[in-house]
């Protein structure tokens, strides 16, 4: 049964994107969950992910805090005629849809990209089937350490950004908005609940698993040289952020009806 | 101190890019055709993900914003607030996000290519300036094609969320329509629009700029495709905090902004 299933996934996979993604997913799940991935590789990912995106991310999600804490002064004055309970609000907003949201598109960008076209030379000089060939398995030496690494490297962004914001709302607040300390640290967990927290770091753990399981299709998918490898690159990119954007709704949508 | 005077270098050389780029514009004569191939390309292939992402960063917004306002009885100017806040800053920054990666990527890629493979030096001794040939009419199609493409995805998102809170939420889109004249104003609209131009020029200056200062064979173009990506997302978050502020401010004293 399984033999056969393997065999119709891997034939579908050569005509269909989705098809391949899933195939690919479901090899580097296993290759974890076994735990046969390469373990060095896995550092040097963590590494990889972790300290070349730390500044960019925690820089660009703080910045967005702060518009987001003066953006929902404006809209929350219109409807309730009081700034006051804005920190919260804003939290709320940030924690579950914008931190997730900027960190996995920012580490697309910085990460994506760039392992897209690793794995994308390394199949047109023909590196892949030289490992075949020695019997590695590719998926156990490049994607598997880059899912575990990039969905926690993501995970813990998300966290510290999360710090760095409300240091950041805390500045938004008293200089722009008029708000002291103290009212702003009594607001600002007026209506954010754990459950927030966890949902928006659930997701960013999702968006960091699927983010190197849809480069490295693109990668594996790619052919004729090095312009192959620069059209892969850019549909990566884009397939990935639709998709990051298209997750996102459906998590939303899914909690709400829940809720 | 290195890395302080090194980032003043840095803004100074794209400054000195840019004069040049508008000297040798004005001076030498406008390659039309040029610019309208590049013009419609970008805008042509581009705009189907940058309908798909506008669609659903527009339903994720009216989803998380009906979260929060429902306890406040704000179910009734769901379309409204969410309307104001989804063009006003989340729209333009997420889907400018995108357009750095996909146009920016795309634009330094070609550009660094062509300054590798010396097809650049090639042009100048046919007697063109490569500057007037390559890099004015890619650097206008790229501010104009971001803007149209912005405003695309924003009014896109204004759809996604009818359809979104009508579905999921069960509010009537009529009404969902007939309250987006009170909170989103001219100015909000106008807000928008400027951002869109300032993001677009950035992403012009600094993809055109890397893909001109390529050096070092295939590599390079990689090093200056990402290079490209974090600097344009860096720069509009920076720009989008600058200009929230001072667009707020100046429409306040002109009396534009109610609140």
């Amino acid at each position: 049964m399984m033999p056969t299933l393997m065999l119709q996934m891997e034939k579908l996979s050569k005509r269909f994107v989705v098809a391949n993604a899933i195939h690919i997913a479901f090899l580097s799940m296993a290759s974890i969950l076994q735990f046969r991935f390469s373990k060095k590789r896995f550092l040097e990912e963590l590494y990889n992910y972790g300290v070349g995106c730390f500044g960019i991310v925690v820089f660009c999600i703080t910045f967005t805090g702060i518009i987001m804490f003066t953006e929902y002064s404006f809209h929350i004055k219109l409807l309730l005629g009081t700034d006051s309970t804005i920190p919260s609000f804003a939290m709320i907003m940030i924690a579950r849809e914008i931190a997730p949201n900027i960190a996995a598109m920012l580490i697309i960008s910085r990460m994506g990209a760039s392992s897209t076209a690793e794995i994308g030379v390394m199949k047109t000089t023909e590196q892949l089937d030289a490992y075949r060939l020695l019997g590695i398995r590719a998926i156990d030496l490049m994607v598997a350490p880059q899912v575990l690494a990039a969905s926690i490297t993501t995970f813990l962004l998300t966290l510290i950004s999360l710090f760095s914001v409300t240091v950041g709302g805390w500045i938004a607040c008293t200089w722009i908005l008029n708000f002291t300390t103290g009212t702003y640290f009594q607001n600002l967990f007026l209506f954010t609940r754990f459950s927030d927290i966890v949902f928006g770091l659930s997701k960013s753990f999702m968006y960091g698993a699927s983010i190197p399981i849809i480069c490295a299709t693109f990668g594996f998918r790619c052919e004729h040289g090095a312009e192959g490898v620069g059209m892969a690159t850019t549909n990566a990119v884009v397939a990935s952020t639709v998709w990051i954007i298209l997750l996102g709704f459906l998590f939303t949508m899914l909690f709400s009806l829940l809720q | 101190m290195k890395r302080i005077s090194n980032f003043f270098v840095w803004i100074g050389e794209h400054m000195l890019f840019l004069k040049e780029v508008v000297l040798v514009g004005i001076r030498h004569p406008f390659e039309r055709r040029e610019f309208i191939t590049q013009l419609q390309q970008i805008i042509v292939r581009s705009l189907p993900t940058t309908m798909t992402a506008g669609f659903f960063v527009g339903g994720l917004i009216v989803l998380q914003y009906y979260l929060q306002v429902k306890d406040y009885g704000g179910e009734s100017v769901l379309g409204g607030l969410s309307t104001s806040g989804t063009i006003r800053e989340v729209g333009p920054l997420l889907i400018a996000f995108m357009l750095a990666g996909k146009i920016g990527a795309f634009t330094s890629a070609e550009l660094g290519t062509m300054k590798v493979t010396y097809q650049m030096e090639c042009i100048r001794s046919l007697g063109t300036h490569p500057i007037s040939y390559l890099i004015v009419p890619r650097y206008l199609a790229v501010v104009i094609g971001s803007l149209v493409l912005l405003c695309f995805g924003m009014f896109i998102s204004v759809f996604g969320g009818l359809l979104a809170s009508w579905v999921v939420n069960n509010i009537n889109p009529m009404q969902f329509l007939g309250t987006i004249p009170r909170f989103t104003s001219a100015a909000s609209v106008g807000m928008a629009f400027i951002k869109a131009l300032f993001f677009g020029l950035l992403m012009g200056q600094i993809s055109c700029a890397n893909g001109y200062w390529t050096t070092g064979g295939s590599v390079g173009v990689g090093e200056s495709v990402k290079k490209t990506a974090v600097h344009s997302m860096v720069s509009i978050t920076i720009a989008d905090v600058l200009l929230t502020f001072f667009i707020t401010s100046a429409f306040r004293w002109l009396g534009w902004f109610e609140a």
